[in-house]
């Protein structure tokens, strides 16, 4: 599923970004990790929140939309010892980012009315 | 241990190398990998990580190659449109390729179309696997008849055996007629009832089961249907052979679908000829019927064999019989083909496809300096190597697929082409055709593709960017040696056609051993030999005949053997079987065969009749004494002396020696009519010969041939394969020079400023010339060194397979050398002499 929203860059254009479900949930785990968001945190995270196991296919796939769309930024770290002496790949939330969320809440709200949440909870 | 270094199993890196496009993703995920890896590796230890691990990449593939998919779509319509406009751009290197490429792949679906009918031969039979056919080793090996009563025998004997049929022919041709039509008809065939529920014939019309119960029944083949009842419904319609016994249609077969080693226009009943003829058959000595069985499944042939190896012993037949048999479905490579042909042809299709490829390969490359400011920038806009040879395999893919379309419009165009060539009548199979186009694009154009592809995409952004990229000398090497292993095929290919033609001539020249030119061969029906003495006098006062003579066996070829021979010193235990014919007075004189010793069959001796014999050189052999003229000859409790010696003469196939050869007298009359004629006046000779057959002979039909047609009939499968092999070698030569003519007009536009300085020097027009073919008359010097001794080699093994063969000689190898050389400079010159004639002023001004 789609949700579609707008958000207004720096020359005031509104431009339409489109979040799917997987990229909205693997956007919060970002937000979530903070400063420590990087590949194999982020399939932690994303594994406990939907209680099932993500493979590292499932979230590349979202990630690198995002980083696409410019929702997230991507940047590499000094190497790790733990990696074979590879830098990890880390992710930070963008302002567009964070607007997108908040937009995607607003129309979560208005789309889940309380009769809804009533009948589904 | 390190810990900087990976832990991941280097399989599993490779996975992800080949998945993961971009370097940056790629890092990333082995990253990630080694990470989560080594963290399992602690809590569970190294196995069940290892296994977790590889759950995990499996678990990630899908995401890999959607994510790989979605990103690349962007490319594609870019690579198409450059793909489009470079072909726009170099019509003429387009058009070479593309077509090099579909001629080429014609070429080979044309083969492999005539292989797969080749293999086809009985295949259609459900029960192939199980059936065999029983031959019978003697001093000759591989005899293909058999006693008449050994189907049933080993029906009853061996319970493995589950059905048996015989096969059976006349041995002259039947006249059969329905109504005011009559026809010889020659495939004339007789089968046992079983000979159904074995083998799988279609039936058009008609029960397979209740054909042949009564014992006057006939079974037509489609055409004979069409031939006699053209608008009738053949069931149940009366047909009368030889003006006497009348045979009720029982049924029609489409013998026509299917290629079968067993053809026939009719078939009747074994029971016919029991009726017909008594109990001829009962003999265990005669071997003359075709005996077939039909295994248990499941039953080992090998251990079957050895138990009945000594059937026809047992029974009182040839002591030294001994019964093999014979899988139905090798029967068609075995007696009438060579597997050798189809592997010869698919070497051939083979080489063409390469040269084929390679031609793409060389013009890629050598147009590469065209295309290497593109590659340049898209490194710098952040292509990778592995995108370039994505896009190069890609275009060699496009280039590939339309030359398969191409290809396919071809031989759908050429099939009625090619089947004259090769005789046969082969249909274009569509499940067979669709995989194999789809299986040569994609190989031809990942063959074609993967060199270019790579060379290309190897360019250094900065240097290419920075001047202009001139091919390297080590490309060109690889390009010259590229042509070189063309002309190499070429020649071998030149070579294969010249020795088959060679040989064919051979056979021709060395002759019969008899005058086979002028001789008219009528086939006379049964029941009209009566009419041969009166009709021979009849023609023998004109001055339109010189000769008339018939023989039992017709002539040119014959395969009639006896057994049971002796002489004076001959071993008695000793079974020898020899051939023999039965002739009539004059048939020395009227073929012109050389007598060696003694005199020919003479009505002066009346003894001749019944009591002489002429033998052959190769029989004075056998007898092993230094003359044999007056010698007594033993067959059975009769007797004759031998009165005369003459020259070898050919009446078998020229892959076999000559054989020891019997003639003795036929007093009841010929079944096959020779008359020579004078070589002037041909048709009014024959119309003298018609006339008086019909005035004497009535009722047959006057059907006549040439005994030279007859006898370079017998060259026909190798004259098609001769014709055959040389229009695919033509067909290489072709392309070869498609792919040289692009080369060397790349050779003369890469080399158009240093021609115009050499003229401006003083340097002559030939010189240039020189200059600019020196370079591929090299590659086709060096392409003759590899191809004369494999070509010698290859050759000479074909030809040991014949008993009389030519030899290769010096001038053939020399000749194929030269043809391929003159073609090629042909093919440069224009390039060559237009880049040498043209005004150095232009050249100088050039670029």
């Amino acid at each position: 599923m789609y949700v579609s929203i707008f958000h207004t860059n720096e020359t005031g254009d509104s431009e339409m970004i489109l979040l799917s479900r997987s990229e909205e949930i693997v956007l919060l785990a970002i937000w979530k990790l903070k400063d420590n968001a990087y590949g194999v945190s982020i399939r932690e995270q994303v594994s406990k929140d939907t209680g099932h196991k993500w493979s590292f296919g499932a979230i590349y796939k979202p990630l690198k939309k995002l980083v696409h769309n410019a929702s997230v930024e991507k940047k590499s770290s000094q190497p790790f010892a733990e990696r074979g002496g590879r830098s990890k790949y880390m992710y930070t939330l963008t302002p567009a980012g964070k607007e997108a969320l908040r937009e995607i809440r607003k129309i979560y709200n208005a789309v889940w009315t309380k009769e809804c949440k009533i009948a589904f909870d | 241990m390190n810990p900087n270094k990976d832990t991941l199993p280097l399989l599993g890196k490779a996975v992800l190398w080949f998945f993961l496009d971009e370097d940056d993703d790629y890092y990333q995920a082995i990253g990630d990998f080694e990470e989560a890896y080594r963290e399992r590796v602690k809590i569970k230890g190294p196995a069940i990580a290892k296994l977790w691990f590889w759950f995990l990449l499996f678990k990630s593939l899908p995401g890999f190659i959607l994510d790989h998919l979605y990103w690349r779509g962007v490319m594609i319509k870019n690579y198409l449109k450059i793909a489009w406009r470079n072909i726009k751009r170099q019509k003429g290197y387009s058009f070479i390729n593309i077509t090099g490429l579909a001629v080429g792949i014609a070429c080979c679906l044309f083969i492999t179309l005539w292989v797969l009918d080749e293999l086809s031969f009985d295949r259609f039979h459900k029960d192939v696997d199980n059936i065999y056919q029983v031959l019978i080793h003697t001093d000759v090996p591989n005899n293909s008849t058999s006693p008449a009563l050994l189907a049933s025998t080993i029906k009853e004997e061996f319970p493995e055996i589950v059905e048996a049929a015989r096969f059976h022919w006349f041995f002259q041709d039947a006249l059969i007629s329905y109504e005011n039509k009559s026809f010889y008809e020659r495939r004339m065939r007789l089968v046992d009832p079983s000979f159904f529920s074995m083998f799988s014939f279609p039936f058009l019309r008609g029960n397979p089961d209740t054909a042949f119960k009564e014992p006057y029944s006939i079974v037509l083949s489609k055409e004979a249907a069409e031939k006699y009842f053209p608008d009738e419904d053949p069931i149940s319609k009366v047909l009368t052979m030889n003006q006497e016994h009348e045979l009720t249609v029982t049924g029609v077969i489409d013998n026509k679908l299917n290629n079968s080693t067993l053809p026939f226009d009719m078939l009747m009943p074994m029971e016919f000829r029991v009726l017909t003829e008594g109990d001829w058959y009962t003999a265990w000595g005669n071997f003359f019927v075709y005996t077939f069985a039909k295994l248990r499944d499941g039953t080992s042939p090998e251990a079957l064999n050895a138990k009945i190896a000594d059937v026809v012993q047992r029974h009182g037949g040839r002591k030294d019989s001994v019964l093999a048999l014979l899988p139905f479905g090798e029967r068609y490579f075995f007696f009438y083909s060579e597997k050798m042909y189809i592997y010869i042809f698919l070497t051939v299709a083979v080489f063409i496809l390469l040269i084929a490829c390679f031609n793409f390969m060389n013009l890629s490359t050598a147009r590469s300096a065209k295309r290497a400011k593109e590659i340049g920038m898209r490194k710098i806009v952040g292509a990778f190597r592995k995108h370039i040879v994505y896009q190069f395999l890609g275009e060699s893919l496009f280039f590939s697929l339309t030359a398969v379309i191409l290809a396919l419009v071809l031989v759908a165009l050429l099939l009625p082409l090619f089947n004259t060539l090769t005789g046969k009548e082969i249909f274009l199979n569509h499940s067979f055709i669709l995989p194999a186009s789809i299986g040569l694009a994609l190989f031809t154009g990942l063959a074609a593709g993967s060199y270019p592809a790579l060379f290309l995409s190897a360019f250094q952004p900065v240097k290419v960017l920075k001047g202009k990229l001139k091919s390297g000398t080590k490309s060109s090497v690889l390009r010259k040696s590229l042509v070189a292993v063309q002309f190499t095929l070429s020649i071998l290919l030149i070579i294969g056609m010249f020795v088959v033609y060679k040989q064919i001539d051979y056979f021709q020249s060395i002759g019969t051993g008899y005058d086979k030119d002028h001789i008219v061969s009528i086939p006379m029906g049964r029941g009209s030999e009566k009419y041969f003495h009166a009709f021979k006098n009849e023609l023998q006062g004109d001055t339109r005949i010189l000769g008339v003579t018939g023989t039992a066996a017709a002539l040119p070829y014959f395969n009639w053997h006896q057994s049971g021979f002796h002489w004076k010193g001959k071993d008695p235990n000793k079974q020898i079987s020899v051939s023999y014919n039965a002739v009539d007075y004059d048939f020395v004189e009227t073929l012109k065969i050389k007598i060696i010793d003694g005199r020919s069959f003479s009505k002066e001796f009346a003894s001749d009749e019944s009591e002489s014999f002429l033998v052959n050189k190769e029989m004075v052999k056998l007898m092993g004494k230094e003359s044999v003229v007056g010698e007594t000859l033993m067959h059975m409790d009769e007797q004759g002396i031998i009165i005369g010696v003459i020259e070898n003469f050919h009446f078998q196939s020229f892959r076999n020696q000559i054989e020891p050869l019997i003639l003795q007298l036929l007093p009841r009359g010929v079944d096959n009519l020779l008359i020579r004629i004078p070589p002037e006046n041909v048709s009014s000779s024959i119309k003298l010969i018609e006339e008086t057959w019909q005035r004497m002979i009535p009722g047959y039909p006057f059907e006549y041939s040439f005994l030279d047609d007859d006898f370079d009939r017998s060259f026909r499968t190798m004259e098609r394969t001769g014709r055959v092999l040389n229009s695919f070698a033509i067909l290489a030569v072709i392309i070869s020079c498609l792919g040289l003519f692009g080369l060397a007009s790349f050779a003369a536009e890469e080399r158009t400023k240093e021609i115009g300085i050499r003229k401006v020097l003083g340097s002559s027009a030939s010189g240039i010339v020189l200059l600019l073919t020196k370079d591929f008359s090299r590659c086709i010097l060096y392409a003759t060194l590899i191809a004369w001794p494999l070509g010698y080699l290859v050759m000479n093994s074909w030809l040991s397979n014949f008993a009389y063969r030519t030899k290769i000689g010096f001038s053939i190898l020399i000749f194929s050398s030269a043809l391929a050389l003159f073609i090629a400079l042909l093919t440069i010159s224009y390039q060559s002499i237009k880049a040498a004639l043209a005004n150095p002023v232009d050249s100088l001004r050039y670029e």
